[in-house]
């Protein structure tokens, strides 16, 4: 194991300029496999502790403690078998490209955090379930599998630890709702990709009625950094509460999007205007979506509120995926929302009432209000709309994450709305130009 | 019997019983709780979000949580609000949002008045609809000759796929698309597959599947006058409704029996009814004029004096029927004399039937409900699917259990029917299906045991005695040790059978596998198909040897002067070439039947019988089960029941005095006594429902003069709508007979029956059992005939089908679409080794008849086995041959 | 709310009156891949998808004759499949061209003017969403966010991605794309 400096970017020191830096020599290189050869000389219990000590939080969007998460599978030996551990690769949230980004450059980062969850709880087989349009993603992924195969990473008696684990790979047929663990779950199950009924938890009763563990690529990512460097370190990578790093991204209207490896509790500020660059030249910024296409606007007022999940929480919105949507002042709030409530219609599997009907009805009102065509009584039909799809309401949480910039929009943005209804047209000139 | 828990809703406490989810509680409380995606026999889903209703954690909690009353079982101190002012807006934008791509099509949809979404949509207050959008359209599919289909009216609530994939285990028929775009249908057009498909008329909340059949005889259900019945297709005996206007039966709708159907019917005795509305039916008494070469028509008293007269001269043997009411049979019995009597059915039948019922009192003979709740089950010699359908959907069900079990070590309740899949899989009950051929259940079967009789007998002999000497292991065969092993292990094993297959010595093992069984575990059961709706009451009523084939004997020997047949064909057990010689030696042939059969056609005297649909009587179900049929329609012309043709010679003259005798001289029938005891009350029951406009109009298609409703005698109910309505029926206990349709106060369609499941579970209309007494009496020789397991040429078997082998069902235009082309099907080692093709034809001779059958090659059929379709295999008798020059395939 | 139509989207109710009669059978190579597919699901039905995508990686889509095929290989009935075909966005249960063009109408791409590109595309084509040139060269499906919103807008055809795009790349990577689909052909 190479001793080395404890990293302030664990997750992105592997990427590099270089061609080649998703392969497993270039990742060796930069002290790929150490933390998973540092897991396999503990025990499966300390390796969780570790985890449960760390802080770590899903990456996903949802933020529930992934130590925690893991505890609930059941151990020893009666305890259920084959375990399954699953990577949900299938990144289809509006605004956000963090996992590409790491499934392209370091496949066999998300693979070794794949086995250390593996090994953490005794699971017998991992998957990568990957979005299907993901091709290069696809491609490096496979070849990284094999190339762990062949080094004798996977298989039988890992390393001479005696732990046996395979992976495969599912390329998804593309579905937003298999980002819904139990959805994905179905997927894999070659069923139609219906979130399920909880209880029971895929920790007790997943795939096949086996326990499973599903995270997101990037907390995976994180297991053998913390493993590596340990618990405390991990927690010292934060801002503020949050323990450890974030991949933040930028898109919209700014001068240099991107993606970016920061600590957790970096302001939104920094994010926009140093990272990103500021606005392009002639646009303002008249809001963004914090955490991509699922989460409620924020405005100018809240670009000091640091990233990290309470404190986003705090300004009635969420971390999500941490990847920022900027709306400039050129572009009709109203379209925005179309763009996006129209997605989630569509990516409704068809269970539930509020989203599979609500969703569409949403999307009816507000282009009848984008085309000129509304009533005032419209704010007050989408405003129950909102409240109609509200958490709890709905079987998962697609509809919940619509409704967010629905809600926030009729929030920051009511004048516009207005405007539509008593100009009756679009007052945005990109919104203009894009109807006929 | 139940655990209760006390739950709070709107401020008042109620006692629940336990374990139940918190919509199924409130509907017990006669609390009217919307709900669609819910079903009480197929659990909850989640997907329609209309039970929403307001949790509160504790007294002090005001804010409470929105939480579906179906997903959420109810727990003691339980504290709820359906009032509260969220919960009720959340119902109303669920139902509206539900609403915004249906077209309100209801004064042409089939389903309005007897709607669940209507009836919801008005119970969710959702009056004007905002939705500014256009509607979702969709093409729809040819399912077939039992439903329609019509996708725009779908509202997604995805219980017709639970129904059918889940519940019956159909795979022709799915979910399509997704999001509002959701279809459900088939891969394309077809007719539906599963036998069970016509329940999706009921099951729907809306009218996307409707009973096809009864489009061409539509009527609102406020215009039909309905009364309970007992199906009479087969011998299960599933409870229905039997709704008609004008004199014309429209449809049969399932009734719950929580002992039998519960709230399914299979789709021949859901549309096997149309014999009663047949061009066939018998209007007239017809007497044959030999001299003049016609047909003289003679009214009522004549006809009935001319039986008189005949029988007076002697000499007369009558036969009774398995498709006629018990009373009707016993009438003819006293009549004619136990010796004179010969049951309508075979004398391999009545051999099976004797050993049933003399075995019956020692076995615990089980109801559906208790088949579903087994935990290993045998099923031997015949596919109930085909000879007892309902009965297969029970056993269907019982191979989940060991799912539920699993489901239950989670803490998963049985309703939460989506955790439970998904935690079962595939872990199911053992359950066992040896038979000749594949059976309509192998899908669900731990194993498929295809053997021809003589190797099934060995193996039950095997199991048998592995039974009494579970150690004995080497010398049984690996199949017989698995059943053994599944049979002991279980806490309720079961063994069912039949007397289709046509094999006393199958029956015999099976019953002492079971009487085995029995006394090692007695929570173990028995369930033995029998042929027809009441071949039962002709195993209680006849002697041994006194069947069909013995009648044959006794015109062979000496035909009588008067041969007295009713409602049974003759026809359909012998051929032409037997019969017609036969029936010219008796001097005077009176035939009693419905519709004109062919032996009908061979009378001197025809004289025309009611229908169920137009007369009461009790029918004796496979289990034992006795169960009161009460006319739904007046008779017309000159019908009358067998009973009254037969009154004067019989000395009874209404049912009642029948079942006395009957009561009186079989001690198997001693219980029907307490149908006696317990019928009469003040009150009148209305067949119709209550009306507030148009109350006279209802034949005004016919007549503009209003006619007197016609008298019905023999029960309490009325032709008409006065009377006691039947939502109040269920709530007095001076009624007896069981509700005449499920009507609740604003629950139009017949799901307010799901209000009244949990008294209908303590209800007393649910039959009569004649064997529950345990008995002493020394049972039959059961002894299995060596040479019957040593024959090793070729068997000839039947093959059932659910859609072929009932007589009246097959006057139903839209069952006879479904029946298959006769066949002798056969796998291919068999076909080779016979030197016979796909197509060829196949000869065979038996009972004096010779018959050829193009060969059909299938797999999963047995070698050493030809299946024949029943009907041709009753006419050739179970002694059949191969008349086909065998030529060996070299 | 107008269609975002996507071949597979309304199949079912498409064709209802017709069933079609035509077979096929699978390729040798189908069939290994299929068989590998179902080597690692405890029930055939768990390799529905991944079978369904073998299929479409042959041929393109996923007629009926193939479903039936593939049904009776898997013993998997047609309407399990079909259910799982249509549920999902990347099968397609209707014949597309060589090249399936994916614009993406993701928010971030529309920020950038994603919705002028898939206008261009349409004019330039003679096609909407969902509809195959006559030539059968290019199907225009839109999809959503593509993961790739710092290059908005983008698309995805011939399993390459295409960043920044403007109005006037639109030309140039419809001839190159064309060109390569004529190889294949």
């Amino acid at each position: 194991m190479s001793e080395q400096q404890a990293p302030s970017n664990p997750l992105t020191r592997f990427i590099t300029d270089d061609e080649n830096c998703w392969t497993l020599e270039q990742y060796q290189t930069h002290g790929g496999y150490d933390g998973l050869k540092k897991a396999l000389t503990m025990t499966s219990p300390d390796v969780l502790e570790t985890i449960k000590q760390s802080g770590l939080r899903g990456r996903g969007g949802a933020g529930f403690p992934t130590g925690l998460k893991w505890s609930f599978v059941p151990q020893g030996d009666d305890a259920p078998s084959p375990k399954y551990m699953i990577v949900n690769a299938d990144e289809m949230e509006p605004g956000a490209f963090k996992d590409r980004w790491l499934l392209e450059k370091s496949p066999h980062q998300i693979l070794e955090g794949l086995i250390v969850g593996g090994f953490t709880l005794q699971a017998d087989i991992g998957y990568v379930f990957i979005r299907g349009d993901y091709y290069l993603a696809i491609e490096r992924i496979e070849k990284a599998i094999q190339e762990c195969y062949d080094a004798g990473l996977l298989g039988k008696n890992i390393q001479g630890s005696g732990f046996d684990y395979d992976i495969h790979i599912h390329t998804s047929a593309g579905r937003y709702i298999c980002g819904e663990e139990t959805a994905l779950i179905n997927s894999l199950e070659g069923k139609r990709a219906n979130p399920r009924a909880k209880p029971p938890f895929p920790q007790v009763a997943g795939l096949w009625g086996k326990p499973t563990i599903v995270n997101n690529v990037e907390t995976f990512c994180n297991l053998p950094h913390i493993i590596n460097f340990g618990p405390d370190w991990f927690k010292g990578l934060g801002r503020c509460k949050d323990a450890g790093t974030k991949i933040f991204g930028v898109s919209g209207r700014v001068k240099t999007p991107g993606l970016w490896e920061l600590p957790m509790g970096t302001p939104i500020r920094e994010l926009i205007e140093v990272h990103g660059g500021g606005m392009c030249d002639g646009y303002k910024l008249k809001g963004y979506l914090p955490g991509g296409g699922s989460t409620d606007f924020l405005t100018e007022e809240h670009l000091d509120t640091p990233m990290d999940y309470d404190e986003i929480g705090k300004v009635r919105s969420r971390m999500g995926t941490g990847t920022i949507i900027v709306l400039d002042d050129k572009y009709c709030p109203i379209e925005m929302v179309i763009n996006l409530v129209k997605f989630f219609a569509q990516e409704s599997c068809g269970w539930c009432t509020p989203c599979r009907e609500g969703l569409p009805w949403g999307v009816e009102i507000l282009e009848k209000i984008e085309q000129g065509r509304g009533e005032m009584c419209d704010i007050e039909q989408l405003e129950a709309l909102t409240r109609f799809a509200a958490p709890g309401n709905t079987f998962c949480a697609l509809a919940p994450g619509a409704v967010e910039p629905l809600q926030s929009a009729l929030n920051y943005y009511r004048d516009d709305f207005i405007k539509h209804i008593e100009q009756g047209c679009c007052p945005y000139e990109a919104g203009e130009h894009n109807h006929d | 019997m139940t655990d209760k828990v006390t739950i709070h809703i709107d401020g008042v406490a109620h006692e629940v019983q336990a374990g139940i989810n918190l919509l199924q509680a409130c509907l017990n409380l006669q609390i009217d709780m919307p709900y669609f995606c819910w079903h009480p026999a197929m659990g909850s889903a989640g997907s329609c979000r209309q039970c929403a209703v307001m949790h509160y954690q504790n007294a002090e909690d005001t804010r409470g949580r929105l939480v579906m009353s179906c997903m959420t079982p109810v727990m003691d101190g339980m504290i709820v609000s359906m009032a509260n002012e969220k919960a009720v807006g959340f119902r109303a934008t669920a139902i509206e949002a539900i609403m915004t791509n249906h077209p309100h099509d209801c004064p042409v949809c089939e389903e309005g008045g007897d709607c669940h979404l209507q009836d919801m949509t008005l119970i969710s207050g959702h009056i004007k609809r905002q939705y500014p959008g256009t509607k979702r359209t969709h093409l729809n599919q040819q399912l077939g000759p039992f439903l329609n289909h019509e996708m725009n009216r779908c509202i997604g609530c995805y219980r017709c796929v639970r129904f059918y994939k889940d519940y019956c285990g159909g795979d022709d028929f799915n979910v399509f698309s997704s999001r509002n775009r959701i279809y459900f249908g088939r891969a394309e057009s077809g007719t539906l597959e599963n036998e069970f498909a016509g329940n999706l008329a009921e099951v729907c909340p809306t009218g996307v599947f409707t009973d096809k059949p009864f489009s061409l005889k539509f009527s609102r259900k406020w215009d039909l006058a309905t009364s309970p019945t007992v199906c009479t297709n087969c011998s299960v005996g599933c409870n229905t409704y039997t709704a008609e206007r004008g004199g014309v039966l429209r449809k049969i709708n399932n009734r719950h029996n929580a002992d039998v159907n519960a709230h399914f019917l299979c789709d021949r005795g859901r549309y096997g009814y149309e014999h009663v509305n047949h061009n066939d039916r018998l209007e007239k008494p017809w007497k044959r004029n030999n001299e003049q070469q016609k047909v003289e028509v003679l009214n009522a008293s004549s006809a009935a004096k001319q039986v008189t007269d005949w029988f007076s001269q002697g000499d007369t043997v009558a036969v009774g029927s398995a498709r006629s009411a018990l009373e009707n049979n016993a009438a003819l019995l006293k009549l004619a004399g136990k010796g004179n009597f010969y049951a309508g059915v075979t004398d391999v039948e009545l051999e099976q039937l004797n050993l049933l019922t003399q075995a019956a009192h020692n076995l615990s003979l089980l109801s559906l409900t208790n088949i579903e709740k087994c935990d290993a089950l045998l099923m031997v010699g015949e596919d109930v699917t085909h000879t007892a359908p309902r009965l297969a959907l029970a056993i269907r069900q019982m191979t989940r259990n060991a799912g539920l079990d699993k489901a239950a070590k989670f803490g998963i309740k049985p309703w939460q029917d989506e955790a439970v899949r998904n935690i079962a899989q595939d872990t199911r009950s053992p359950f066992y299906a040896l038979n000749t051929h594949a059976t309509r259940l192998a899908d669900v079967a731990k194993q498929n045991i295809y053997l021809p009789p003589a190797r099934q007998l060995s193996l039950l002999l095997e199991v048998e005695a592995l039974l009494s000497f579970p150690d004995d292991k080497d010398i049984a065969s690996k199949e017989a040790v698995a059943i053994a092993e599944d049979l002991l292990a279980a806490k309720k094993p079961a063994l069912v059978t039949g007397t289709n297959g046509a094999n006393p010595q199958i029956l015999a093992a099976c019953i002492r596998i079971s009487t085995l069984l029995a006394q090692k575990n007695e929570n173990s059961g028995f369930y033995c198909a029998t042929g027809q709706a009441n071949t039962m009451a002709l195993g209680i009523l006849s002697d041994s040897n006194q069947g069909l084939d013995a009648l044959i004997k006794r015109l062979e020997d000496k035909a009588p002067k008067t041969l007295i047949v009713m409602e049974t064909d003759l026809y359909r057990y012998f051929s032409d070439d037997v019969l017609d010689t036969l029936l010219d030696k008796v001097t005077n042939i009176v035939v009693l039947d419905q519709l004109l059969t062919r032996t009908a056609q061979m009378a001197d005297l025809v004289l025309p019988t009611t229908s169920y649909a137009e007369s009461h009587g009790c029918w004796i179900n496979a289990e034992g089960r006795l169960q009161q049929s009460f006319a739904t329609m007046a008779a017309i012309k000159a019908r009358l029941p067998a009973v009254q043709w037969l009154q004067s010679l019989s000395g009874c003259h209404t049912n009642e005095q029948v079942l006395a005798w009957c009561a009186q001289t079989y001690s198997e029938l001693a219980p029907v006594q307490q149908l006696l005891e317990t019928s009469g009350s003040d009150f009148v029951i209305a067949r119709q429902p209550l009306r507030s406009t148009g109350r006279t109009a209802i034949n005004a298609g016919i007549d503009v003069k209003e006619y007197p409703p016609a008298q019905d005698l023999g029960s309490q109910l009325e032709f008409s709508m006065e009377g006691v309505p039947a939502f109040r029926q269920h709530q007095l206990k001076e009624f007896t007979s069981p509700p005449t349709g499920v009507w609740s106060p604003k629950w139009n369609s017949s799901q307010g029956i799901n209000k009244q499941l949990e008294s209908n579970d303590s209800s007393n209309n649910n039959g009569i059992l004649l064997f529950a007494n345990k008995t002493t009496d020394a049972s039959s020789n059961l002894e299995t005939d060596k040479s019957a397991i040593s024959s090793d040429g070729l068997s000839i078997c039947p093959n059932h089908h659910i859609y072929a082998d009932d007589e009246l069902a097959t006057y139903s235009t839209s069952i006879q679409q479904l029946i298959p082309t006769a066949t002798a099907t056969m796998c291919q080692a068999q076909a080779d080794s016979l030197g016979v093709k796909n197509g060829e034809p196949v000869a065979f001779k038996g009972k004096g008849h010779s018959l050829e059958l193009p060969c059909a090659i299938m797999p999963d059929v047995c070698e050493g086995v030809v299946l024949v379709p029943m009907q041709q295999f009753r006419q050739l008798g179970n002694k059949a041959t191969l008349t086909t020059a065998v030529r060996s395939a070299s | 709310m107008p269609e975002l139509i996507q071949p597979n989207k309304n199949k079912p109710g498409q064709h209802p009156i017709i069933p079609t009669n035509e077979t096929v059978e699978l390729s040798e190579s189908e069939i290994k891949q299929i068989n590998d597919a179902l080597h690692h699901v405890p029930f055939a039905s768990g390799a529905s998808i991944d079978a369904l995508k073998i299929i479409q990686q042959h041929r393109g889509w996923v007629s009926d004759a193939c479903l039936k095929a593939l049904s009776d290989h898997m013993k998997v009935s047609t309407a399990d499949l079909d259910a799982v075909a249509t549920f999902y966005n990347l099968i397609f249960r209707q014949p597309v061209g060589k090249v399936v063009l994916h614009p993406c109408d993701g928010i971030s791409c529309d920020l950038m003017g994603g919705k002028k590109i898939r206008k261009c595309l349409s004019k330039k084509l003679g096609i909407g969403n969902g509809q195959t040139t006559a030539d059968d060269q290019f199907t225009l499906i839109p999809l959503p966010c593509l993961g790739a919103c710092d290059k908005a807008p983008v698309m995805i055809a011939s399993e390459k991605l295409f960043e920044l795009m403007d109005e006037n790349s639109v030309a140039n990577i419809l001839k190159d794309l064309s060109s390569k689909a004529g190889d294949k052909s």
